[in-house]
């Protein structure tokens, strides 16, 4: 389910693009092409982690904390390149200790492009799409003995970020996006010891809102 | 609430994925369902033909015919108004010896038998502490009641009248433990669990702990036996699942991770299925068991989140309690045996 939708965002962009190119004001393409951004939000989980596992068996979600890079390419494309950690908010634990020793996380880099949107009112909107790796790993510590269950494979993001703060090198605003993809890898370490090996095909996915602070540098 | 757009088939897929929830099976509403019922160790009696269900705070002991769904209840057991949405109330286990049925009682702290025939509880005894699961020893003509508050297994001699009430004979300290019981007739047997990381064994005849193995855990919760192959089964709260050995030390023969929250499980050895109800996944999972003790990934449907427990019948169908709704679900299991 994760690819072609993927396929479909980049193509909605894509296509978009001259258009875009036509309409847009020069306004955010200055000498400063670096653009430095991180973010905070949340991610919900859809979909399955492994033939019979969903990854809301063990997660509630995700907050993802998010560093990433841009570099201009011209007013309308830039290139980037990013780093995700997000803590896993854990669906079982007894007690507060366990619960908090029970947070996994969510890592994913990935690179990819963005595309500028025509500008809407005070808004200056942008799509960005990468592809990466992820690694997510959940646990469970139950008085002090701990379980863990990780899965990795290739991920896409299509995000939408619209800037609302148009004027200066700083960029403020929120996000809403969708990370999809598959795992092809898990890993299995109990007590008893470990296990691992290549997944039967399950896709999934992590909706997401967020909101971001960059700086043209 | 989100609503996404697009032509491809990932957005619906998503939707479809996220509100799709509905329970599977066909579903056995209890006397006195509302406002919900604590379920915990679920039972099927062959000889009965009847799936056992012991009713928490309605203070029964149903009886479910497994092909027409017709409930016949036993009364007389703790009753408590309000639901908990936990299962600290009333019958909780059962199991079945002599022709009789054994049940402890989480209100009144008893264990009570009960003459199916008779449909009526026909002698009760007081027990050393609050009771979780009871098995029916047949070697040693005993009962093993779990308490796991005192850390211990109390044992119950039955008379040779078996209708008379069991008489206290001794205990099996378990420490950090015992969770779940089952009993190896075959060997001589009981097993459990300590709550982290590992099962223990018993001699049923002299009482003593012969062994203690890795069991896979984090959090012990479920156990099964496949008494003939020597398949012990332990499942974690985290969604693992282990095949221990029982003839060969314990040794570890499989494990997998599917689904989450799993507590008593169910196994038909007919078919090599075990049955795992989770409360985080809301689903019942069912793994198969190769003659060589190798999982492998059976089938999910889905379930109700306030599940937990599991048990099989001898005619080809799973069981899954709903505590929140008071009922149990039928789920027909239509993949070929795992042999």
């Amino acid at each position: 389910m994760a690819l072609p939708g993927v396929r479909g965002a980049i193509l909605v962009a894509l296509v978009a693009s001259p258009a875009a190119a036509a309409d847009g004001p020069d306004a955010g393409f200055t000498a400063a092409r670096f653009v430095v951004t991180g973010q905070l939000g949340y991610a919900y989980p859809l979909g399955s982690a492994e033939q019979g596992t969903d990854t809301r068996d063990v997660s509630f979600g995700i907050v993802p904390l998010a560093l990433a890079a841009a570099y201009d390419l011209s007013d309308h494309w830039a290139v980037r390149a990013g780093i995700v950690y997000a803590p896993n908010v854990p669906t079982l634990c007894a007690d507060t200790s366990d619960c908090l020793s029970s947070v996994g996380r969510d890592l994913s880099i990935g690179v990819g492009i963005v595309r500028a949107l025509p500008p809407w009112r005070h808004a200056r909107p942008e799509v960005d799409v990468e592809v990466g790796w992820e690694w997510l790993t959940t646990e469970l510590v139950d008085a002090g003995v701990t379980s863990k269950r990780s899965w990795n494979g290739p991920v896409a993001l299509v995000e939408l970020f619209v800037d609302l703060k148009t004027q200066g090198p700083w960029r403020l605003g929120p996000t809403i996006g969708i990370g999809a993809g598959l795992f092809s890898h898990f890993d299995l370490d109990t007590p008893a010891g470990s296990t691992g090996g290549a997944t039967a095909t399950a896709n999934h996915a992590w909706p997401a809102l967020g909101f971001r602070a960059g700086r043209r540098l | 609430m989100i609503v996404l757009r697009g032509r491809s088939g990932l957005v619906p897929t998503l939707l479809v994925a996220a509100c799709a929830a509905s329970p599977v099976g066909q579903r056995v509403t209890l006397p006195a369902a509302a406002p919900g019922i604590g379920f915990d160790d679920l039972r099927y009696s062959p000889s009965l033909h009847r799936v056992l269900v012991p009713a928490g705070r309605t203070g029964t002991l149903d009886l479910v015919d497994p092909d027409t769904l017709a409930v016949t209840s036993i009364p007389g057991f703790g009753t408590v108004a309000g639901y908990s949405g936990d299962h600290d109330d009333g019958p909780t286990s059962v199991d079945e010896g002599n022709g009789l049925l054994y049940v402890t009682d989480r209100t009144t702290g008893k264990l009570d038998v009960v003459d199916p025939g008779a449909g009526a509880i026909v002698s009760s005894v007081a027990l050393a502490s609050g009771p979780d699961y009871v098995r029916y020893v047949a070697a040693t003509n005993e009962l093993w009641v779990t308490e796991p508050s005192a850390d211990q297994i109390e044992i119950l001699t039955l008379d040779a009248d078996p209708k008379v009430a069991p008489v206290h004979a001794a205990v099996v300290a378990v420490t950090n433990g015992p969770e779940s019981l089952v009993i190896d007739n075959k060997r001589g047997r009981a097993y459990t669990h300590r709550w982290q990381a590992t099962t223990i064994a018993i001699d049923v005849a002299t009482r003593a702990i012969l062994s203690e193995w890795q069991n896979g855990c984090a959090a012990s919760r479920g156990i099964a036996l496949d008494e003939g192959r020597g398949f012990l089964f332990a499942s974690c709260s985290e969604g693992t699942t282990s095949v221990l050995d029982v003839a060969n030390g314990g040794k570890m023969l499989s494990t997998m991770a599917r689904g989450s929250g799993f507590d008593v499980i169910g196994y038909a050895p007919q078919l090599g299925h075990l049955y795992l109800a989770g409360s985080a996944c809301g689903c019942l999972v069912t793994l198969g068991v190769s003659a060589a003790g190798s999982l492998s990934f059976v089938s999910r449907v889905n379930a109700a989140g306030s599940t937990h427990c599991a048990v099989a019948d001898d005619a080809g169908h799973a069981w899954w309690c709903d505590q929140d709704q008071g009922s149990v679900w039928r789920v027909t299991d239509a993949a070929p045996a795992s042999q």
